[in-house]
């Protein structure tokens, strides 16, 4: 009877360890917090921080079966290969043309606005003509700090608004969609963002760079939605 | 029937947000659930093996899959290298661009100019019939995955192999003890005590694959005490097994040292079974790396940690120690003693033995870092799990119970 208490107490103990693993998600969140484990592994031996008693629960998002795209991508779309890349790095052999009005230098990652407005012209028609509607895709990152937590963008495609996006500090790049309606979609087709706080560096001190940085592209897809 | 309802009801819990899919997992689960219990009280089914094994992989599928955590981190293009191969592009994810790049082209080396995961191909090369599978239930599948991870469906996969791991190593517990009870109870350590459940099964690591060859290899070695010929199949799992992970190797050099010894005559035929695996990977490694290894294989580095805080760590850290996240295998040291006293086996038990020291040796030297970066618990452990177990069933049986082993007509 001792033995099987024994065996049942340890079996209790090594299931709830793993029913935290496996069930909870704030365990992981150890990994990185308060730092990063892997830059600071005497972590690894801290009893007042163990791993398996992080809490308090954690409901994991639910990642649904066959909706592969989460959610992002609405159900009648579909993307094709036939649309059109605009890569901004520089190098990239971008036709000069496309950055209209408002834009800094291309440097190796994208480019920046520079300025409360900023405008991107295309002319994929031969491409994408007579498809209707289009999905704008941007890669894209916008100038955010502590100091200037959040940036907005005004879109408007051919003088129409077509979406309001909000830029977070700590969002990184982000890919960016927006769909445009075939009512707008008239070439060559004027993508036009507005920056209404778009900021220097300089203006928040500890640089020297008086560019007023708003939204930075690093690539830009219209595909036709089917 | 109270704790039939009580597991039902979390099962319910956890996929509250679910597919029909779901729900139909969910429903078989608490069938076979209903199945087990009629047929613990009764001890009469009529199903036979193969209706056990298919009831034990639908109630382990449930949970496995409706445990909520996914880490879909390292194992992120396990799916599309699977699909890859699939439609005959030999793990080139060219097709992927958009999520790659939106990953920021995270674990992808390119060889040749094409984009291919940094990872081993095993556990792809293993999912390749899925692939087939989805495709047909699916049709626009490969489209999303050029966009998005299928995390729900590399969790699918996982609890399948986790289910598959459950299922066979029943029958290798059952094999050597003869004990229905013996079977369950280290299935259910193995699959809901160790980094089975919080790890292997949480998405396509390395891991799953791993194990479940090793498992593979546990059936064919105990059977090769009744029909020796058979052990020259055992190279087609540790084949696999390598090609899943590369500490693998462990388990590959000291069995084919055991076959070596114990079954020379057979040995040549083993190397030459191996080598249907071995000579299509190497092959594709020359195409692909223009090398015989992946550069994953051949990585070298110099360990900024001591090697005894990483042995230690391994077994009594708060974050990775093996004894702190499954105290269970505390019985394994005794189990192993007492599995000495079978003079018939102790060969094989020192070989499982050799294994798990072995591989904890290599993991503390040469895993990079050796607490295997952001994961849970004992990681690297997860590999050498089946053969801990086994020698903790030794101390699941009733007390008196004979011990010998049954010459294989359990599994017959």
């Amino acid at each position: 009877v001792a033995l099987a208490g024994v065996v049942l107490l340890l079996a209790g103990v090594s299931f709830l360890m793993h029913a935290q693993g496996a069930l909870n998600w704030a365990p992981y969140t150890w990994n990185f917090e308060p730092v990063n484990v892997d830059g600071a592994p005497m972590r690894l031996w801290n009893w007042r921080d163990p791993q398996f008693a992080r809490g308090p629960w954690i409901t994991p998002e639910h990642k649904s079966l066959l909706n592969l795209t989460g959610g992002v991508v609405p159900a009648d779309v579909k993307l094709y290969d036939s649309g059109m890349v605009v890569r901004f790095q520089a190098g990239s052999c971008l036709d000069p043309s496309v950055l209209r009005s408002g834009w800094s230098g291309l440097e190796t990652w994208g480019v920046w606005s520079d300025g409360p407005e900023a405008q991107v012209m295309l002319d994929p028609k031969p491409a994408l003509g007579g498809t209707g509607d289009l999905l704008l895709l941007l890669r894209a990152t916008a100038f955010v700090s502590p100091r200037h937590p959040r940036q907005i963008v005004d879109v408007l495609v051919n003088d129409t608004r077509v979406a309001l996006w909000t830029f977070n500090h700590g969002d990184g790049h982000l890919e960016r969609r927006v769909r445009l309606p075939a009512a707008v979609v008239k070439f060559p087709l004027a993508v036009t963002f507005q920056l209404p706080n778009s900021v220097s560096p300089a203006q928040l001190g500890g640089s020297a760079d008086r560019r007023r940085l708003g939204i930075g592209l690093a690539t830009l897809r219209l595909v036709p939605v089917s | 029937m109270i704790g039939l309802a009580l597991i039902g009801g979390m099962a319910g819990f956890l996929l509250k947000r679910d597919l029909g899919l779901e729900r139909i997992l969910l429903g078989g689960g608490g069938l076979a659930l209903l199945f087990a219990q009629t047929w613990w009280r009764k001890q009469d089914w009529r199903f036979g093996k193969a209706g056990l094994s298919a009831l034990l992989f639908a109630v382990l599928l449930t949970l496995f899959y409706g445990s909520p955590v996914r880490t879909s981190f390292d194992s992120r293009w396990a799916v599309h290298t699977a699909m890859s191969f699939a439609r005959g592009h030999w793990g080139d994810l060219s097709e992927y661009m958009p999520i790659l790049e939106k990953e920021q082209l995270y674990a992808i080396e390119y060889a040749k100019s094409r984009p291919h995961t940094l990872f081993p191909i095993g556990v792809s090369l293993l999912s390749v019939p899925a692939m087939a599978v989805v495709s047909m239930v699916h049709p626009t599948f490969n489209e999303g995955l050029r966009y998005a991870i299928p995390v729900g469906f590399e969790g699918l996969l996982a609890a399948i192999y986790g289910s598959l791991i459950g299922v066979l190593f029943y029958w290798v517990v059952f094999g050597r003890f003869n004990s229905h009870y013996v079977a369950l109870a280290a299935t259910l350590v193995l699959c809901f005590c160790t980094s089975v459940w919080s790890t292997a099964t949480r998405g396509l690591w390395q891991h799953a694959p791993v194990v479940l060859m090793f498992v593979v290899a546990m059936i064919l070695l105990l059977e090769a005490r009744r029909r020796s010929s058979i052990i020259q199949y055992l190279g087609l799992p540790l084949a696999m097994s390598f090609i899943s992970r590369p500490s693998a190797a462990v388990g590959v050099a000291i069995f084919s040292l055991y076959v070596l010894i114990f079954y020379r005559r057979w040995f040549v035929r083993y190397v030459a079974w191996s080598l249907l695996l071995a000579v299509p990977w190497i092959t594709y490694n020359v195409l692909t790396y223009d090398a015989l290894f992946p550069p994953y294989y051949v990585t070298t580095y110099q360990p900024q940690w001591s090697i005894s805080d990483a042995l230690l760590g391994n077994l009594v850290s708060p974050a990775r120690g093996l004894f702190i996240y499954s105290p269970i295998l505390l019985l394994a040291l005794p189990g192993f003693l007492v599995s000495l006293r079978e003079r018939s086996d102790r060969a094989l038990h020192v070989t499982f033995a050799a294994i798990i020291v072995a591989h904890w040796l290599v993991v503390s030297r040469l895993g990079n870092p050796w607490w295997g970066g952001h994961s849970y618990g004992p990681r690297f452990m997860t590999d050498i799990l089946p053969f801990l177990v086994y020698f903790v069933a030794f101390c699941l049986r009733p007390s008196g119970r004979p011990s010998g082993w049954t010459k294989g007509n359990a599994w017959h």
